[in-house]
């Protein structure tokens, strides 16, 4: 090896190094002029230089945007430009335009604002700048068929729904919420399938399904799930005005409208069934903090809080953090980790972990309490009592568990629920577990304690031989509370928000099941291994007494 | 509903619930069909004499014994597409087979630690002793027929999930606790007499061991029964 190439190749490293550095150094300045001169003029000055704002409405969406009987476009999208112009103190243009031309016209600048029915996506942001607030949101409900016995979205899971062709919901359905959906070409098509029960609902565009309810032949059907798929609508401008004077002048006024409920006004009078987009966004910008100020203002940096914006559309290079770096992920690798940047969807499963470490703890305490006690009772032959015992505890393990929630919740819940009480769903889980786990660890204290007495004979409550009990039915013991512990998702079937059903309803809105449900088995079988490993320390404490 | 009435819907249903049970069955053995090769190839795995392997066998056995199959029910059921092609031919995997794959899981943990107690008894020529292999084996196969019906959460037809049908069509607040109870009654009527016979051919196997059946032995069913990871 000669040494000449070698000190060649370290200065050029040291030449490359250095120019990088040099780049680095010298990008923050040259940034600013860069952008600068992307934004020759700004849009809202033209407006009031020109006296009118140019809107590009829908012209066959009724009742957004829409001609009347006059020929003059109308509808809520237009109520909403003209309330903007009127706020900005300048005329109206509407210009109508279709879903296919309304962001090449705003792009080419032929038009100032377009609001016409656009929804909000990541890929639409890389085209125009969406304004924020966003101002109407539509989603997916569905229609239930009377007999249909579906409470909450989870009910749906392997049941048929119908739908209608070339719908966004039908995939949704599908790879979310694990729903069978039959596809038929037109809505006449899918009411008479409904009522041949050729599926339990109709899964649709939640306004037009009230519409349709409204307009009567309904009897019995409901649309009463919580809306799904919420997607916002937003105002678009151009991508170079984000964050100029246009943009903040729309948003404050869009937050405005919001908070003062303008927005429900013009959709009352349009006869739009109440949006629950509209609803929450009035909830989320009306609230104030301990001072009484507003929760959303804009910070330093002109963006609201993250609190207050659809965080799924926020990009990675907005915010900090590691509310950034996931996002920032999801942009580039599609992976979607939304517990790490949506705090609605954090929220979510830390009351999940919350509810299955509480649901864990207390079932395996409660079932090795009364397993102890119920299998001492057999030991001891009491008369009756212990052939009763032994009896129910056959019942207990030989049915499913699953099943033993429902006749519980939903059987004697049925019946508790027709005197004006209601069974919690935690106390149910709680209860049953227990006493199923406990069948199993009364068999094994019962036996133990038969082999550490010694044949015929009855255990006698001396160190000596509780210590040899204990130790005979240990194994089994902690193999009853592992699986117990295992157990603890079906809890789920109840609706309570543990880790199962919380990872299942992050999945529906998200549609992240790849991350999801690695997570959720990551975490179960850190619990278990949690659980082994307490087990084995309380043994071993034991043993050194 | 009267209870005549209650009694009458029961017998009208029942046709269409035993249909649902013979599904509860299918699934389950289907599981022990696929879990329980794959637990004797663990168990092989983990008597085998190279370090790496029985380490690996080990592994794979804990992770097998500590997911639970409840949990594997929804990962499968999100992950596995309901239709796949493998060179050019399209592949469909409904729910039921999902729901035996997830139960699959916990049965190859299961047989990984026994079959290895039966194939070391075999390599000491200990037939008797190797044989308890069965009558565990047979208790567990109840422990998954009880955590089959956990199946009905995606959509697989058993017997819950006919059970919950019957009672949204029937639309009555008050039969949901009889038909409930009812479906409880096929499972103990199906496990009842297989618990006997098990025990009665374990407490034989155990005899002829020339050993005590142990409290938390291999081949009691009493100590066996207790729950599988849901």
């Amino acid at each position: 090896m000669r040494p000449a190439p070698r000190t060649a190749w370290h200065a050029r490293v040291r030449r490359l190094l250095l120019t990088i550095l040099l780049c680095l150094a010298a990008a923050p300045a040259v940034a600013p002029a860069m952008a600068q001169d992307r934004t020759p003029k700004d849009r809202l000055q033209e407006i009031l230089d020109r006296g009118r704002m140019i809107a590009g409405v829908k012209a066959d969406y009724a009742p957004f945007g829409f001609r009347n009987s006059a020929g003059k476009l109308v509808g809520y999208d237009v109520d909403v430009a003209r309330a903007f112009a009127e706020k900005i103190g300048v005329d109206l243009d509407l210009v109508p335009v279709t879903s296919a031309t309304r962001l090449q016209m705003l792009q080419r600048g032929e038009i100032d604002v377009v609001i016409a029915t656009l929804g909000d996506t990541r890929s639409r942001r890389n085209l125009v700048t969406m304004v924020e607030p966003q101002y109407y949101g539509d989603g997916a409900n569905v229609l239930l068929r009377p007999d249909s016995g579906v409470a909450e979205w989870a009910d749906l899971r392997g049941k048929t729904l119908c739908g209608v062709q070339g719908s966004l919901w039908n995939r949704l359905a599908r790879e979310r919420l694990l729903v069978n959906i039959v596809a038929y070409n037109t809505t006449r098509e899918v009411k008479t399938a409904l009522r041949d029960r050729q599926c339990v609902g109709w899964i649709f565009d939640e306004v037009n399904l009230l519409h349709e309810i409204a307009g009567g032949g309904w009897d019995g059907y409901r649309v009463a799930l919580p809306t799904r798929f919420v997607g916002p609508w937003a105002v678009a401008i151009r991508k170079d005005e984000k964050n100029g004077r246009l943009d903040h002048l729309l948003g404050d006024t869009l937050a405005e409208w919001h908070r003062n409920g303008f927005l429900q006004e013009v959709e009352k009078r349009w006869d739009l069934p109440p949006s629950p987009y509209l609803r929450r966004a009035r909830d989320t910008w009306q609230s104030v903090d301990a001072s009484g100020e507003p929760v959303c203002r804009r910070g330093e940096d002109g963006q609201w809080p993250l609190a207050c914006r659809e965080v799924a559309l926020v990009t990675g290079g907005e915010v900090g953090g590691v509310s950034g770096i996931s996002l920032t992920l999801l942009e580039m690798t599609g992976l979607d980790i939304s517990i790490l940047y949506d705090p609605f969807d954090r929220n979510l499963f830390l009351v999940g972990i919350l509810l299955t470490l509480a649901l864990s703890v207390t079932t395996v305490v409660a079932s090795v309490i009364l397993g102890v006690l119920l299998g001492w009772l057999i030991h001891r032959q009491v008369p009756i009592l212990s052939i009763g015992i032994r009896g129910v505890i056959a019942v207990f393990r030989m049915t499913p568990p699953l099943l033993q929630l429902y006749l519980v919740f939903f059987g004697l819940g049925g019946l508790i629920l027709s005197l004006g009480l209601s069974l919690d769903a935690f106390a149910v889980c709680a209860i049953v577990l227990s006493l199923y786990a406990a069948s199993g660890n009364a068999v094994a204290f019962w036996h133990a304690a038969d082999v550490a007495a010694g044949r015929g004979r009855r255990l006698h409550l001396t160190p000596g031989d509780v210590r040899r009990t204990m130790h005979l039915c240990y194994a089994a013991v902690m193999g009853n509370s592992v699986n117990i512990v295992k157990a603890t998702g079906m809890a789920s079937t109840l609706a309570l928000p543990e880790l199962v059903h919380a990872s299942t309803s992050i999945v529906a809105e998200k549609g992240n099941a790849d991350v999801m449900m690695n997570v959720l088995l990551v975490c179960y079988f850190l619990l278990v291994w949690l659980t082994v490993k307490l087990f084995h320390r309380f043994e071993r404490g034991a043993a050194h007494r | 509903m009267t209870p005549a009435e209650i009694l009458d819907a029961l017998i009208v249903w029942t046709p269409y619930l035993a249909v649902g049970f013979v599904w509860n069955i299918i699934v389950s053995l289907t599981a022990m069909g696929i879990g329980t090769p794959v637990g004797i190839a663990l168990a092989l795995l983990r008597n085998g004499t190279r370090r790496r392997t029985s380490k690996s066998g080990s592994l794979l056995t804990t992770f097998a014994r500590n997911v639970p199959t409840f949990v594997m029910l929804f990962y499968l059921a999100y992950i596995i597409p309901p239709e796949f092609s493998i060179f050019g031919i399209s592949v469909g995997v409904p729910p039921w087979l999902k729901a035996s794959l997830a139960l699959s899981f916990a049965v190859a943990g299961y047989v990984s630690d026994n079959a290895l107690a039966a194939v070391r008894h075999m390599r000491r020529r200990e037939r008797a002793e190797a044989l308890l292999f069965l009558p565990a084996w047979t208790g567990y196969f109840l422990i998954i027929v009880m955590a089959s019906s956990t199946a009905s959460v995606i959509g697989v037809p058993e017997l819950l999930s006919r059970t919950d049908i019957v009672i949204a069509a029937i639309g009555e607040p008050d039969v949901a606790l009889w038909f409930y109870l009812y479906a409880m009654c096929w499972f103990f009527a199906f496990s009842l007499p297989m618990v006997i016979v098990t025990r009665l051919v374990s407490r034989e196997f155990h005899r002829r061991a020339h050993h005590e059946p142990q409290p938390e032995g291999l081949g009691d069913i009493e100590t066996e029964i207790p729950l599988t990871g849901k």
